[in-house]
């Protein structure tokens, strides 16, 4: 009697336990149900980023004291398991109007469905995007971490508006060249792009397509330093003239403790460059570049300096210097105020204060030093 | 013959190697290698003493995902470089939908769900807040959608990741009673937060947290703000003042001297120290330096 007893006691404990175990199963499931929209549904709209930029300007050099120099939209989203898709649209002041400008309109391919894997992590962004020549040619504007683009820059890539003058439009793939060891990596960047020359040397439109490639090695220091060395080529071809040839190199060297948070950082960097001749004259090279420095004194704080260099590229043959420092103010990483003085050795002596700001899903890099 | 016997044994070696898995958070990588054991090598991207909300995302982070077979990050838009780092990494394995990658928050109910999403709020989680592994009964639930995780990706594994994560959830209920007593030891558990890093730890062990000296997510405080928090915190007796190492000290100090609270400085992630070598010792070693 006592053993049926037991038993049953036994089967009633068990029962008991599994019919416990199934309710938390349940009510797992049931919480399961109830946070599954934590999953990032953005409802398949783009991300969508407004940027603001303004600057005001005196001294000499300035065109106009206010100038509202961008508004840019950004939208970006994935197209398919296979692709994702970015449209930068920036609107520009001319004169009393406003210009639209495709700064970029790229499909990004990570992998085609009839491959299993990407070769390398090979990435084919195809359409209209900035051009991985050097650094600084790859930000846009409300991202730069001075108030412009630096002389030699325009010099060389820019002629003198504010549009490149290289093409924009063309085809990239971005794969890993494999390296030893763990604590540097290697890419290359491959382009084949529309032509249309340089800053310098401007020519007509061509069918054969120019080339482009960008070689960036990345090495972690230390846990706390890093640097990043790249090479670029530019090569292009047109009926009746020299090669046009374009090389450059940029360097830059970043700290930025771990204990301090958001508070210490100090970046160094520089890019150079060098081309086959004004007007395609044979057996002439200018050279150009600049170096620049940015340290950050507290969370809000980043004082820089800039010096940059360039010869016989502009409308000047001689060559044209310019310092510039700059003192930049973060509220929060969406509104950012920025002081800069610029001076060149032919007609720029002016103060300039810039105000930028961003609304919406703004990108992972709120703040320069984090990119 | 001798090819096939080669060919055997290259198959043996290549079958023997384990699952390649890259975690965004030291913790993440504790909690995988617990479950994984040896069929699994893990990294983890950031490294313990730093803020997990603003990693920069290097190109080498992106040589490591590349040869990635999972991917394991807490979401809560935590770990917003994440999802760049991915990008970048041309490894289409860990896309997002890719049975290779993880969201270990999957199905943790969360809290402090802003009800207006909006920039005046600071950094605000549009999901709630993002520090669930601070609650070690949540980090069980995080624990199975890991072992989910490796499963998706090595099914053969599936039965030992199933006995793992058995074993490291009863751990976790053993020490849970431990961990418990001692936060019931505490007589004063009222707190000051640098950030509102700690309210699953807090709601876990009966703490009560009164405010941040962050004025708001992200925000450092204000002078005015610092001295409300001086005079709530006389108000109602706070002496405890909870960070993470990795922030700035000076705020905390200048509300400590004008209201006698002692400022604890601990880790919050696994590693940052070497008492916190894993999560266990992580848990403890903070109610520790709470008591």
């Amino acid at each position: 009697m006592f053993k049926i007893v037991f038993l049953m006691g036994l089967f009633a404990f068990y029962s008991h336990a599994e019919s416990v175990e199934s309710l938390e199963e349940r009510i797992e499931k049931l919480e399961d149900k109830v946070n599954a929209p934590q999953l990032r549904s953005n409802l398949f709209n783009p991300g969508m980023t407004v940027f603001g930029n303004s600057f005001v300007c005196g001294g000499k050099g300035c065109e106009r004291p206010f100038t509202l120099r961008e508004i840019e939209l950004d939208l970006r989203a994935s197209i398919d398991p296979w692709a994702d898709g970015v449209v930068i649209l920036a609107f520009e002041p001319h004169g009393e109007h406003a210009a639209v400008e495709i700064e970029e309109g790229y499909v990004v391919l990570k992998k085609l469905p009839i491959l299993d894997d990407a070769p390398l992590g090979l990435t084919l962004k195809i359409g209209h995007y900035l051009q991985p020549f050097g650094r600084f040619n790859q930000i846009h504007t409300h991202d730069l971490p001075q108030i412009n683009q630096p002389a030699a820059v325009k010099a060389f890539l820019y002629g003198d508006g504010h549009a490149h003058t290289f093409g924009r439009t063309g085809i990239s793939a971005e794969f890993f060249i494999p390296t030893p060891g763990e604590t540097n990596s290697l890419r290359l960047n491959l382009n084949l792009i529309n032509g249309g020359g340089l800053g310098f040397e401007q020519i007509q439109k061509s069918q054969i397509p120019a080339g482009l490639a960008h070689m960036t090695w990345f090495w972690d220091l230390a846990l706390e330093h890093d640097l990043e060395v790249g090479l670029s080529t530019y090569l292009e071809n047109n009926p009746g003239k020299a090669l046009l040839q374009l090389y450059g190199t940029d360097i830059n060297y970043k700290w930025r403790p771990y204990k301090q948070g958001e508070k210490k950082s100090l970046l160094i960097g520089g890019e150079f460059f060098v081309a086959n001749g004004k007007k395609g004259n044979a057996g002439y090279w200018p050279l150009g570049g600049f170096v620049w420095t940015h340290y950050q004194i507290n969370q809000w704080f980043y004082p820089g300096l800039r010096y940059s260099y360039y010869q016989g590229v502009g409308k000047q043959d001689n060559p044209n210097h310019s310092i510039g420092a700059f003192l930049t103010y973060y509220t929060t990483e969406f509104l950012r105020l920025r002081a800069g003085y610029e001076w060149d050795n032919y007609n720029q002596n002016k103060v300039l204060l810039e105000i930028n700001f961003v609304m919406g899903s703004h990108p992972v890099e709120p703040y320069w030093v984090n990119r | 013959m001798k090819k096939l016997v080669l060919l055997f044994l290259l198959s043996q070696v290549l079958w023997a190697l384990p699952i390649k898995v890259v975690t965004t958070l030291p913790v993440l990588k504790n909690i995988t290698e617990e479950i994984g054991g040896s069929r699994v090598s893990v990294q983890s991207l950031a490294e313990p003493s730093q803020d997990a909300h603003f990693v920069q995302p290097k190109p080498t982070f992106m040589k490591k995902v590349r040869e990635a077979d999972l991917f394991i990050e807490v979401g809560l838009e935590l770990e917003l470089w994440g999802q760049k780092v991915i990008d970048s990494s041309g490894n289409p394995k860990v896309q997002i939908g890719q049975p290779g990658r993880v969201f270990a928050s999957a199905g943790v109910p969360t809290i402090e769900i802003p009800t207006v999403l909006s920039r005046q709020l600071g950094d605000v989680h549009p999901y709630g807040n993002p520090h669930i592994w601070l609650d070690p009964v949540l980090v069980k639930k995080m624990a199975k959608n890991i072992a989910a995780g490796l499963t998706a990706v090595d099914y053969e594994g599936k039965a030992i990741y199933e006995k793992n994560l058995k074993a490291f959830q009863n751990k976790i209920d053993q020490a849970l009673v431990v961990w418990e007593k001692k936060a019931k030891s505490i007589s004063n558990k009222k707190l000051v937060t640098y950030h509102r890093s700690w309210s699953y730890f807090a709601n876990r062990f009966g703490f009560e947290v009164l405010g941040q000296i962050e004025v708001k997510p992200g925000i450092p405080p204000t002078p005015k703000h610092r001295d409300e928090i001086i005079l709530l915190m006389k108000e109602a007796g706070v002496k405890t003042i909870l960070a993470e190492l990795f922030y700035d000290r000076t705020p905390s100090e200048y509300v400590s001297k004008r209201t006698d609270a002692k400022i604890v400085q601990v880790p919050i992630d696994v590693g940052a120290i070497p008492e916190a070598k894993d999560y266990f010792s992580l848990i403890t070693y903070i109610l520790e330096k709470l008591s």
